[in-house]
């Protein structure tokens, strides 16, 4: 007889670590499960109580890495009118940022981004 | 009571800060009754409430393997009322009463009466999965993930997506994790905005969001902790008090 999702659920469930910490729900099952977690072969992304399929796809075989250009900040000095840069600096204090994380929001805005 | 544990399977994310943050924000921006419970032996939020940690008094495990009930463990200091840590805290998985048929619901159990003298429960846990980190999901209604923006949380989150789909199947099935939250963030890094991305992915992908505000990375949240103060006490202007309200904010907005 085949076994139902639930079981199949259930008996998956030995794959993960945090089995170690939680009572089998079935005692008598609880044998049959201990046996299949030292058997198993099975590669981790079977079980559906291991990470979501996503994450573990991203982490396990090779999330990709951001491009490089991306990595390190450009730096450039700006020329701007004092009375602009007061503005921006009054701005940029009553939101909480940095001047330089004001100018940045406001120049991805104007952007589109 | 709502019930709140604050995890990650990893240490240095800030799930001490934004559980000493989230319980004193509750305290005073909505007078909430909050209840702290430390279950990391390293015991700095009790240190930081100045609550006895020694291992000589009442404390978390006494609470978890039965010796003590958690209303005689509640301590009330000046910054809150919790049930402290204890160096023993290491060995708990070895404990025999924490090996017994069971032994996930001791918390959720030990806490029940106490449900209606507080409103919220805010759990600080260990970074490393044992018995701690699952007696804490299963007693919670709510769980909070604090990440960096950066490779190895998202390694962290993977892990922790593994126990939280156990605990959701086996000991509490209405566990809901309410969010990813980010911390020592840091704007300008353009690394960090990738990473953001990712992690709006991974919370996704466990059924949950990336709460829009970031907890920047900010000098005044190791200030405050050095003083055993609040961070909305010490500094109500720092980068970090205004965050972490922001964090209160989209947290009880929905409902609590």
């Amino acid at each position: 007889m085949s076994k139902s999702f639930t079981d199949k659920m259930k008996s998956k469930a030995a794959e993960n670590p945090a089995m170690m910490f939680i009572s089998q729900p079935e005692p008598e099952a609880a044998p049959e499960t201990k046996r299949t977690t030292r058997k198993t072969t099975r590669k981790a992304e079977d079980s559906p109580l291991q990470a979501a399929p996503e994450i573990r796809a991203a982490a396990t075989s090779g999330r990709p890495v951001p491009p490089r250009k991306e990595y390190k900040s450009r730096r450039l000095q700006l020329l701007i009118q004092p009375s602009l840069y007061e503005e921006i600096r009054d701005r940029a204090e009553a939101e909480g940022l940095s001047v330089n994380e004001e100018i940045h929001n406001l120049l991805r805005q104007a952007l589109g981004e | 009571m709502i019930t709140i544990a604050v995890l990650a399977q990893k240490g240095g994310v800030g799930k001490t800060t934004t559980a000493a943050a989230l319980g004193a924000g509750l305290r005073k921006y909505h007078g909430a009754r909050v209840l702290y419970v430390d279950m990391d032996a390293q015991g700095n939020l009790s240190r930081t409430l100045e609550a006895d940690h020694s291992g000589g008094g009442a404390d978390i495990l006494g609470v978890l393997t039965g010796r003590t009930k958690a209303k005689d463990a509640i301590q009330h200091t000046d910054n809150g009322d919790i049930i402290a840590s204890a160096p023993a805290l290491v060995g708990a998985d070895r404990e025999e009463a924490l090996s017994a048929v069971g032994r996930e619901y001791r918390l959720r159990e030990a806490l029940r009466p106490l449900s209606t003298g507080y409103d919220y429960c805010i759990i600080d846990t260990p970074p490393a999965l044992g018995i701690l980190i699952i007696n804490a999901l299963t007693a919670a209604d709510r769980a909070i993930i604090p990440a960096q923006a950066d490779d190895y949380s998202l390694d962290a989150i993977e892990a922790l997506s593994g126990t939280l789909q156990a605990v959701k199947l086996y000991t509490n099935k209405s566990l809901q994790v309410d969010g990813i939250l980010i911390t020592r963030y840091s704007g300008r890094a353009n690394i960090s905005r990738y990473y953001e991305e990712q992690l709006e992915e991974a919370a996704r992908s466990l059924g949950s969001r990336l709460y829009s505000v970031r907890i920047r990375e900010c000098v005044a949240l190791k200030e405050a902790q050095a003083l055993r103060e609040d961070i909305y006490t010490y500094s109500p202007r720092s980068n970090a008090a205004k965050d972490y309200k922001s964090l209160i904010d989209e947290i009880t907005e929905e409902g609590t």
